[in-house]
């Protein structure tokens, strides 16, 4: 082998030794580096995001809004479902209502809860059912139904029956079936 | 001519070639380059590193002081899903109700003094869907006298029909029967009148 080729061979090991060191420490440093940099990047940029969120929130103008998101989606809530210490008073409050139109003979039970409504089991609302008789004129009974289906939360009226007092009674007798909604306890 | 031969008969060793020059300089430079640019980039990867995960350590520290506000909204989104559960509960269960108040107020603005209604009786239907789901028909029933004749309770069901919130189709009004009743010792032509609510 001549001089040259000699030289020429000694480089390219020497040549090859330089590029294999390169790529470990390429592939071994600057690379993993470069995603944990990337790494580090995202989780800035979200904490950056979840900080402006959470400043942005601590705002005023923006507790002001959570707060009236909160309170509509309450009231919406209160419109339909009784809560425990209106279903424990429900009999009192019916008789309140009852008692605020002048309805004679007046009285209402508790008959049943149900928890399938509308052949679907429901998983977090029941419903409570009464029954209510009394005597009272067209226009009472008019106003007392309305005043029942304006309740917050609403009593249902789901069926009701009329007829013209026997006797000697003026007025009309009225048998009613109302419901109403209520939250599950437990859940 | 004379031949000095100082190696004795072994050849004279030939000299680099330009091309192995060239092949052999561009070949340490890429290296060297190759070397220098990752070199240049693991510092710069560095320090931007450092840099980064000193502001992580700022935005982290921040966060904890932004706990409360955190809470308080975590707090407020659990009671938005719960209530929003409920209400979507709700609002199923609400398609097995109706509203009576407004039947009754057109009851009553139909009525005239020229008829009676002597009783009225709600009715709510179950129907059963292929699905299983239960759905429910409403009507009204009403028992009504008039001591002025016919004419009356034509007209009376002519309001009817205009205030009335009925189901579609020409039967949701109707006279389902007719018959003379003796109410105080006079007879009268009893009506009984069937309405099909709207759902």
């Amino acid at each position: 082998m001549s001089r040259n080729a000699k030289l020429v061979v000694r480089f390219l090991i020497v040549w090859v030794i330089g590029l294999a060191a390169l790529a470990i420490f390429h592939f071994a440093v600057v690379l993993p580096g470069g995603r944990a940099l990337g790494d580090c990047r995202r989780r800035v940029a979200d904490k950056v995001e979840r900080v402006t969120f959470l400043r942005n929130a601590r705002s005023e103008r923006r507790q002001q809004r959570i707060r009236m998101e909160r309170e509509d989606r309450e009231r919406q809530y209160r419109e339909f479902v009784f809560d425990t210490n209106d279903l424990n008073r429900l009999d009192f409050l019916i008789r309140d209502l009852a008692e605020g139109h002048d309805l004679a003979d007046f009285s209402g039970r508790t008959v049943g809860t149900a928890t399938k409504i509308g052949g679907e089991e429901l998983k977090r609302i029941a419903q409570r059912n009464v029954v209510l008789s009394f005597r009272c004129g067209f226009a009472q009974l008019v106003r007392f139904i309305n005043e029942l289906e304006r309740h917050q939360p609403i009593i249902f009226v789901d069926q009701f029956t009329v007829r013209a007092a026997v006797g000697q009674e003026a007025g009309l007798d009225c048998d009613m079936e109302c419901s109403i909604l209520y939250r599950k306890a437990g859940d | 001519m004379f031949t000095i031969d100082l190696l004795k008969g072994t050849e004279i060793p030939a000299g680099p070639r330009p091309i192995q020059i060239a092949a052999v300089t561009v070949a340490f430079c890429l290296l060297v380059v190759a070397i220098a640019l990752d070199a240049i980039r693991y510092v710069e990867d560095s320090s931007a590193l450092a840099a980064q995960e000193q502001s992580l350590t700022v935005y982290t520290q921040d966060l904890a002081q932004l706990a409360d506000v955190a809470r308080m909204l975590e707090t407020n989104e659990k009671r938005r899903k719960e209530i929003d559960a409920d209400l979507a509960e709700v609002s199923k269960a609400l398609l097995c109700h109706t509203t009576w108040s407004p039947v009754l107020v057109a009851l009553s603005g139909s009525a005239s003094e020229a008829i009676t209604v002597n009783d009225v009786l709600s009715k709510r239907e179950e129907q059963k869907g292929k699905d299983r789901k239960v759905s429910y028909r409403y009507s009204i029933m009403m028992g009504v006298v008039s001591p002025s004749g016919s004419a009356a309770v034509e007209q009376f069901i002519r309001d009817l029909r205009q205030q009335m919130p009925l189901a579609p189709g020409p039967d949701s009004l109707r006279i389902v029967s007719q018959q003379q009743q003796p109410i105080e010792g006079r007879n009268f032509q009893y009506y009984v009148i069937e309405c099909r609510l709207e759902p």
